[in-house]
């Protein structure tokens, strides 16, 4: 049932845009033919996770396709792929991994083949490095460095990256099939790795029990694969619907291609705040000054307030005895500031009052470090949210950006 | 020649750069040892310490970038750690023997990705942050030298 809705949402999406592209191809007249718009949407679906780890909350899914490098035929498409405004690269589990998909392996400078260790906020995975094209709405990234999570095929973990302690190298233990790192960086680590062989990051693996941290240039690193589209290459928006005070299931959304390149993605009223070097900006709330960053791939707005109580069932979340109503200034290095209002409800009685919603906008948690503001999923219903790459110009103005 | 297994280990640590001291434990050999004298030498090329009234901060910037800070009391023992920075440090090296505590938080069922969050009478942990820009900070309150409040961690 969850495989139709996404193929019924897909079928509409391409209609509604061969539809509104307007021209045929049957008109012979002098005038060349206008090129059309390449599709640029995919649809995001909220929903309870992947088979094999459902439960999830706000976690912002695609389906995409994975190709061997220059086939259009050796291919599968993969759902749950969680959408990460947080992270760049594309990461799959190798268990979902059809067993025929031969990827070739990424070389390392000396000629063996790469893994990665890919560190998040609350543990790592690991596993090879391996090439394909990703293909997602009508964009294709080609020749891509993809992490291919969990594989057998180095099972001696070095140290620089197990030091992280917990695992995620399962569909389990990452509540998706994969992920889509769209962050404003180009590459997930970028020059420190091409300059130094760095322990958490890239290692050789001249043989199975046996990687050393190795030097990776930035065009071969694992990245986001947006920057490589030939087209719509300089950032992405997420449109979501609103959704009420108890949340709401079948929430679905557009994942854009592009800022400021074709009709659908046009900046509008939407306010630019430039980022730092980090990917962060400057947030005022309750008299603190944090650092604030934008991820679509945190499921609730995570922020340090010792005064809200913590949930005893969810844990990570706040349970304050009566919704709060709180906001922040966001305030970009271009100077830039706006205020944000939000609500944090009891998620215990939340999610036990609406067992069957997966999308809300007023969870939140204290599970962050105090200089930290996670903009986690909440604040992306009701918004378009543009993440714009670094280096690139998007609608005139070069990124890193975040604008809503 | 054969070492002992302790030895053997504090020899494999001290390969690694920059070379830390885990939480809760003694940041170096006791004053005055041959060995601590060759450590004090390699803290001088790798790290910056600060003293403050009741203890000292020794920092790293690791090769990554990514700053670490050990907290150390007048006993000589971490009582702190804290990290900033681009990379995630190695925690099994820098929370120790507390390592444990943070993979039975962090391994907890939860609905998606999260930082993790500790509050108990034996450690306090905070982590976060995205790709590139992660930040944390741990403390044993028992060990919390008098005077010092957890503000003093940075």
């Amino acid at each position: 049932m969850r495989f139709l809705t996404y193929l019924l949402c897909l079928f509409s999406t391409l209609f509604l845009f061969a539809c509104g592209g307007g021209g045929g191809g049957s008109d012979s007249g002098p005038t060349p033919p206008t090129p059309q718009p390449v599709q640029n949407v995919q649809a995001l679906v909220i929903d309870n996770g992947p088979a094999a780890a459902s439960g999830s909350v706000n976690a912002p899914y695609v389906s995409l396709t994975i190709c061997q490098p220059g086939s259009t035929t050796q291919c599968q498409t993969i759902d749950h792929i969680l959408v990460d405004t947080g992270s760049s690269g594309l990461r799959i589990m190798s268990s979902v991994l059809a067993s025929n998909l031969a990827l070739p392996s990424v070389a390392s400078a000396n000629g063996s083949p790469l893994a990665e260790c890919a560190r998040f906020a609350d543990g790592y995975s690991w596993g090879s490095v391996k090439q394909a094209d990703l293909r997602i709405a009508g964009e294709v990234a080609s020749g891509i460095s993809v992490h291919i999570i969990g594989d057998s095929a180095f099972p001696s973990v070095p140290s620089g990256c197990s030091g992280s302690l917990v695992a995620e190298n399962t569909v389990a233990a990452f509540h998706a099939n994969g992920v889509l790192g769209i962050s404003t960086f180009i590459q997930d680590c970028g020059s420190a790795c091409a300059s130094q062989a760095l322990e958490g990051w890239y290692y050789s693996c001249p043989s199975s029990n046996n990687c050393t941290a190795t030097t990776l240039a930035v065009n071969r690193q694992v990245g986001n694969p947006v920057a490589v589209f030939p087209q719509d290459n300089n950032g992405t928006v997420i449109q979501l619907p609103s959704v009420g005070a108890n949340g709401a299931s079948g929430v679905t959304g557009s994942l854009i291609f592009g800022i400021g390149t074709q009709a659908n993605n046009a900046l509008g009223s939407a306010s630019i705040y430039t980022l730092n070097s980090s990917g962060n900006l400057s947030a005022l709330y309750q008299g603190q000054v944090m650092q604030a960053f934008f991820d679509s791939g945190s499921n609730g707005l995570f922020f340090a307030d010792s005064s809200i109580p913590n949930c005893t069932n969810s844990k990570g979340f706040y349970c304050p005895s009566s919704t709060l109503s709180r906001s922040v200034v966001n305030t970009g290095l271009n100077g830039r500031n706006s205020t944000v209002n939000f609500n944090i409800v009891n998620a215990d009685a939340l999610f036990q009052a609406n067992p069957n919603n997966t999308a809300f906008n007023n969870i939140g948690g204290g599970a962050a470090f105090a200089s930290f503001f996670d903009w986690g999923l909440p604040f992306y219903f009701g918004r378009s949210v543009y993440t714009a790459l670094e280096g690139v110009s998007a609608g005139g103005t070069t990124g890193p950006y975040i604008a809503y | 020649m054969r070492f002992p297994v302790s030895v053997m280990c504090a020899l494999l640590f001290a390969q690694s750069t920059p070379v830390f001291a885990a939480l809760g434990a003694a940041a170096g050999p006791a004053a005055g040892t041959p060995q601590a004298q060759t450590d004090a030498a390699r803290a001088k090329a790798s790290a910056r310490v600060t003293s403050y009234s009741g203890y000292t901060v020794s920092e790293v910037v690791e090769p990554s970038g990514t700053t670490v800070r050990e907290y150390i009391g007048t006993d000589n023992v971490v009582f702190a750690v804290s990290w900033q920075g681009p990379s995630m440090p190695n925690l099994q090296q820098l929370l120790g023997s507390y390592a444990d505590q943070y993979v039975a938080a962090a391994s907890e069922p939860h609905p998606g990705r999260r930082a993790v969050a500790i509050q108990s009478d034996q450690l306090v942990l905070r982590s976060g942050g995205h790709m590139r820009s992660f930040a944390g900070n741990a403390y044993v309150p028992a060990l919390l030298p008098q005077g010092v409040t957890p503000d003093n961690i940075r």
